[in-house]
């Protein structure tokens, strides 16, 4: 019994040390985010807005992560749209989704419009070409520290490109 | 999202009526209740007959030449479109067996805002009857992502009840593709028959010695302008199509959101 009472008085007193630590004085980014090199999210933003997709989302990144939604409507009722996941230190993610497509312009929208933006200047064209070659059946693959993720379906295809560090 | 902001001085003057009398359309004295009579009874009869207010907007541009007007918190009055009003579809490229060579062509089309054209969102509050200007010249141009050898290349833009008109001369044209400008108006009354409603650029090519690899990716992009605004130059390479403007903020640029990817000479 007494070696139980000090294992909780043990306990209780480790508890009230950890309780007792000083708060940190200033939000830090949430810990494992890594951002896109040289892309800001006014660029993204200006990319995707003179492509005729219209953007919505806070007026200003926050410390942490919050979306931004862009979308064009086709008057054929086809449609693509990408969502921006940034904070006050840069960009971390897109998310492109294209509906109603067929595969040759999904993949033209999502590796060409979409992924080139999280690479380097000189892979853009290696990327498009892959979106092509992968429109059907996806795949993923590393360029430099962007993971692209493509996910190939029937009538939506779907494209990650996400920061890693 | 409507973003332009017309003149203040207007917004102002017209922040507490919800439509705008254009004097032009219908050139009634604005004084006296005579005037009103038939405005109201034809908006009476379709608030009976349980139109839209969209229908009601539309009958009175048609019939009276009364443009509605949005104001906002401010007071200040937004009428203007946006680059994803129009559709920028994706061009193509076709091999022309009688001719021995390439056909790249580009669309762009111009979107329905409600019941309406979306271009109708620029039209000029104050113009003649027909042969409305929309601020200065539009431009538009297609531009291949890599050198070719160019043959001819052709521009036709047609209004909305598919009137054709055909540009003769390019504003630039080299072995990156080509690029037109013109001015934009309604060639009807009541702000209809614009003349660049949708477009089709074609551009004819064959590829250069040697089949250099890489993507020759086709692009497209149009300069839209209204009120103010002009397009002073708009011209092609390899990265694409590039506009200078002059004039105030009135103006937008859209490019195709899906290049035309293609790899004819290998990666």
């Amino acid at each position: 019994m007494s070696r139980a009472l000090a294992l909780l008085l043990a306990a209780a007193v480790l508890a009230g040390c950890v309780e007792a630590s000083p708060e940190p004085e200033s939000p830090q980014p949430p810990p494992g985010i890594a951002h896109f090199d040289d892309l800001s999210l006014d660029q993204a933003l200006a990319w995707f807005e003179e492509r005729t997709l219209e953007c919505v989302g806070p007026e200003q990144p926050f410390a942490d992560p919050r979306e931004w939604l862009c979308t064009h409507e086709f008057e054929d009722a086809s449609k693509i749209e990408v969502r921006i996941i940034a904070d006050q230190s840069g960009v971390s993610q897109l998310v492109g989704v294209a509906s109603g497509l067929d595969g040759e312009d999904s993949a033209s929208f999502l590796g060409s419009t979409v992924a080139v933006l999280a690479v380097p200047e000189h892979e853009r064209e290696a990327l498009t070409l892959w979106a092509s070659q992968h429109a059907d059946l996806g795949g993923e693959r590393i360029v430099g520290r962007t993971r692209i993720n493509l996910q190939a379906h029937s009538a939506n295809r779907a494209l990650m490109a996400t920061a890693i560090p | 999202m409507r973003r332009r902001a017309i003149q203040v001085l207007l917004a102002t003057a017209f922040a507490m009526t919800v439509t705008l009398p254009v004097s032009a359309a219908k050139p009634r004295p604005p004084s006296g209740t005579g005037y009103y009579d038939p405005i109201v009874t034809a908006m009476d009869a379709m608030h009976q007959e349980g139109r839209s207010q969209a229908e009601v907007d539309e009958m009175l541009m048609s019939d009276f030449g009364w443009i509605p007007v949005v104001t906002t918190d401010g007071g200040v009055a937004t009428l203007a479109s946006e680059n994803s009003d129009v559709d920028m579809r994706t061009p193509n490229v076709y091999y022309n067996t009688q001719q021995g060579r390439y056909e790249a062509s580009a669309w762009f089309y111009w979107k329905n805002c409600g019941t309406q054209r979306c271009w109708k969102d620029d039209r000029p509050i104050f113009c003649q009857i027909s042969n409305c200007a929309f601020g200065g010249r539009d431009g538009f141009g297609l531009s291949m992502g890599k050198l070719v050898t160019r043959k001819t290349q052709s521009f036709y833009t047609y209004t909305e009840g598919n009137v054709r008109t055909a540009y003769a001369n390019p504003w630039d044209a080299d072995d990156s593709g080509a690029t037109y400008q013109n001015q934009d108006k309604t060639t009807c009354t009541n702000y209809s028959c614009y003349n660049w409603d949708h477009g089709l650029l074609v551009y004819s090519f064959t590829i250069r010695a040697g089949c250099p690899a890489g993507n020759y990716s086709i692009k497209s992009k149009l300069a839209h302008t209204w009120d103010g605004a002009a397009v002073s130059s708009i011209t092609v390479t390899t990265a694409g199509v590039g506009v200078t403007f002059s004039g105030n903020s009135d103006r937008w640029q859209a490019v195709n959101p899906i290049a035309k990817n293609w790899f004819p000479c290998g990666t």
